[in-house]
């Protein structure tokens, strides 16, 4: 008879009592399991849709871009990407490799004139998709693999002189497919240039900032209209996004091999608003942590207090019977730790179930901030969660044990065999 | 007439206790000395210090003045931790509400004084069935005190107090919460495990009937020793 033997069937004495102190510490788990995976497939599909749909993995820029480039694009430009294009594209980890060459433009119907910024693209590289009739009712899912083409179709390399637009500002300038447009910019000489351009469609990303103001043309088109043959910036988009960092680490080590002077921005780096929602989220569910440990620990010590007061003759007898003061705190405190793993395994057991149901159902959610669609909620089950959520139940048990536990373990024996 | 080793010596005892601002005596000036394998008996009112005496001598509670020897070792100078090693293998203790655990078996009753021994589960298990079978109770190993009547339950508490082999087995009115025949047949068995293992038993009781099986008879009153021989 072990001490933990002995502490689990004394849980079990009071099964109602022990019971509704499982279900509570089993409710607090359930809902770390299930916040939690809501709050990581909202990161997830946050995350996916802005890397595959704007940022890509990572951004190659010339040296000094983002410190003075704003100012003067045109003087941060990658004259001959074509040889770091290719080692790149060489590295195991990297999906896709896209030159890009942005800049800012007056987009006119004739009837209307807009600014924009403009996006040279190679249309082959750029992770896109288009939305089909099985798509309509869950919008999100095809943001996980690009950006959208809702109306139209996606730009092609071998129609140089079409663009597509984002869903605001199309909106903005009434254009639909087919509608002619002119485009008009600064070349990196300083003169004005203009294309002719035919909306080839429509597209949406996550972001409706970014919708309100991009157009996009095949990257040829536009270093027609600037008159260069350099790009600004070269997005890779990776395999997985968890081998960022590594490749991140090859690349850096590559420019510097090779004296490259060229800087490297992380989709973390360029996506602002999502660490931000992230770091916002991560402290919601601190608080909520906190709470759930409030409440495992206010139940179990209120349990633990009842039982060290019904089970004083029963303490006084353990320790004339020559257990000492440390066997009985330990006791209990194996007690209340019992009751936290069974209540983390009911919980994880519960959590689980409710996440994977409304991972399979799926919870329709109103657009999030920053975002115009709607999406379907899928909370994951993240193992990580489930091994904190049994370790808070065990951890926080034996805490609030502590104290009805100590008690116990100082009680006088011969006033508590007195005791009735 | 042999003259018998002492395994208990009380040397002018007092126990004080403080109720509100008042001093109470339970124990004045006790002394008492209890020769190996006696079958002592100390009887008086209630109130008049027995549960008290029994406390000292098992270390359970300290005198406030005076000396305590169980078996060789002076307890009133003892820490906790020791007192409870001492408790553990020189005493046993038989309670009047019996004071077994609820949620352990008769024979994990016990076995439990053991756990605090370095024996082999199996070296626990085989003595803790020796002296349940000592009892007469091997048959009942797997009940749950619940299922039990009170003087098997006595039983049961008897067997856990000679399981370890103590100095001295303190019984506290053991026969208070049974019958009259159940208690006679608990005090005869503790006679008979007496007399069989060698074992010192003190028990306390008011029960004049079950007086006569006393080898020997303290009388207690107002916490002293009225007709000690």
């Amino acid at each position: 008879m072990t001490t933990f033997r002995l502490a689990v069937r004394n849980c079990l004495r009071h099964r109602t009592r022990s019971c509704i102190t499982i279900c509570a510490i089993a409710f607090g788990c359930t809902a770390i399991i299930f916040v939690g995976g809501f709050f990581e497939d909202l990161l997830y599909k946050m995350r996916e849709s802005y890397i595959k749909g704007q940022t890509g993995h990572l951004q190659i820029y010339r040296q000094g871009f983002f410190e003075k480039g704003r100012a003067a694009p045109f003087d941060y430009l990658i004259e001959d990407p074509g040889q770091i294009t290719q080692l790149i594209r060489e590295l195991p980890d990297v999906a896709s490799v896209a030159r890009r060459l942005s800049f800012s433009a007056l987009l006119s119907t004739g009837d209307t004139t807009i600014s924009c910024l403009a996006q040279g693209i190679e249309p082959d590289q750029e992770p896109t998709v288009v939305l089909t009739e099985s798509d309509r009712g869950r919008r999100d899912r095809p943001l996980l693999d690009g950006s959208v083409i809702e109306a139209g179709a996606p730009l092609q390399a071998t129609a140089p002189f079409t663009a597509v637009l984002g869903r605001g500002l199309a909106g903005a300038i009434a254009a639909t497919p087919g509608t002619p447009l002119i485009l008009v910019s600064h070349t990196t000489g300083g003169a004005i240039n203009a294309l002719d351009l035919t909306v080839q469609g429509i597209f949406f990303t996550s972001s409706k900032v970014f919708d309100d103001h991009v157009l996009r043309l095949p990257l040829g088109t536009a270093q027609q209209l600037l008159q260069t043959s350099a790009v600004d910036s070269l997005v890779i988009v990776l395999h997985r996004t968890e081998t960022t960092p590594r490749v991140k680490e090859q690349l850096l080590r590559l420019f510097q091999d090779r004296g490259l002077p060229l800087e490297l921005k992380t989709w973390e780096d360029l996506s602002d608003f999502y660490v931000k929602t992230r770091d916002l989220f991560g402290r919601m569910f601190s608080v909520l942590k906190l709470v759930i440990a409030i409440i495992v620990v206010l139940s179990i010590y209120n349990t633990m207090n009842m039982a060290v007061l019904e089970r004083t003759t029963e303490i006084g007898t353990m320790m004339a019977l020559g257990v000492k003061r440390r066997g009985i705190l330990w006791l209990f405190l194996c007690e209340g730790a019992a009751l936290g793993a069974m209540g983390g395994l009911v919980g994880i057991g519960l959590g689980t179930a409710t996440t994977l149901g409304a991972h399979l159902i799926g919870i329709p959610m109103p657009p999030p901030p920053g975002a115009t669609m709607e999406w379907m909620s899928q909370p994951m089950i993240i193992p990580s969660v489930l091994i904190f959520a049994f370790c808070l139940s065990v951890v926080t048990a034996m805490l609030s044990s502590w104290h009805p536990a100590y008690r116990a373990s100082r009680l006088e024996i011969a006033e508590a065999l007195r005791h009735v | 007439m042999t003259t018998r080793e002492s395994v208990l010596e009380i040397v002018q005892v007092t126990k004080q206790y403080r109720v509100g601002s008042s001093p109470v005596f339970a124990l004045r000036g006790v002394s008492l000395s209890v020769s190996r394998g006696e079958f002592l008996a100390i009887a008086g009112p209630s109130g008049s210090g027995k549960t008290t005496l029994l406390n000292l001598v098992g270390g359970i509670e300290q005198p406030s003045s005076g000396a305590v020897r169980l078996n060789g070792v002076e307890l009133q100078h003892l820490s906790g931790d020791v007192l409870a090693d001492v408790r553990a293998r020189h005493t046993g203790f038989v309670f009047q509400s019996f004071n077994l655990l609820p949620v352990l078996t008769a024979l994990e009753n016990v076995e439990f004084p053991l756990l605090t021994h370095r024996l082999s589960s199996e070296q626990r298990r085989r003595q803790a069935q020796e002296a349940l079978d000592r009892v007469g109770l091997l048959s009942h190993a797997a009940h749950k005190p619940m299922e039990l009547s009170g003087g098997q339950r006595q039983r049961v508490a008897i067997a856990r107090a000679i399981v370890t082999r103590p100095a001295i087995v303190l019984a506290d009115e053991p026969t208070a919460n049974l019958d009259q025949a159940t208690g006679a047949q608990i005090l005869q068995l503790m006679r008979n495990l007496n007399r069989a293992l060698g074992t010192t038993c003190v028990f306390s009781t008011h029960d004049h009937n079950i007086l006569r099986l006393a080898e020997r008879l303290v009388h207690l009153s107002d916490g002293v020793i009225v007709d000690a021989p």
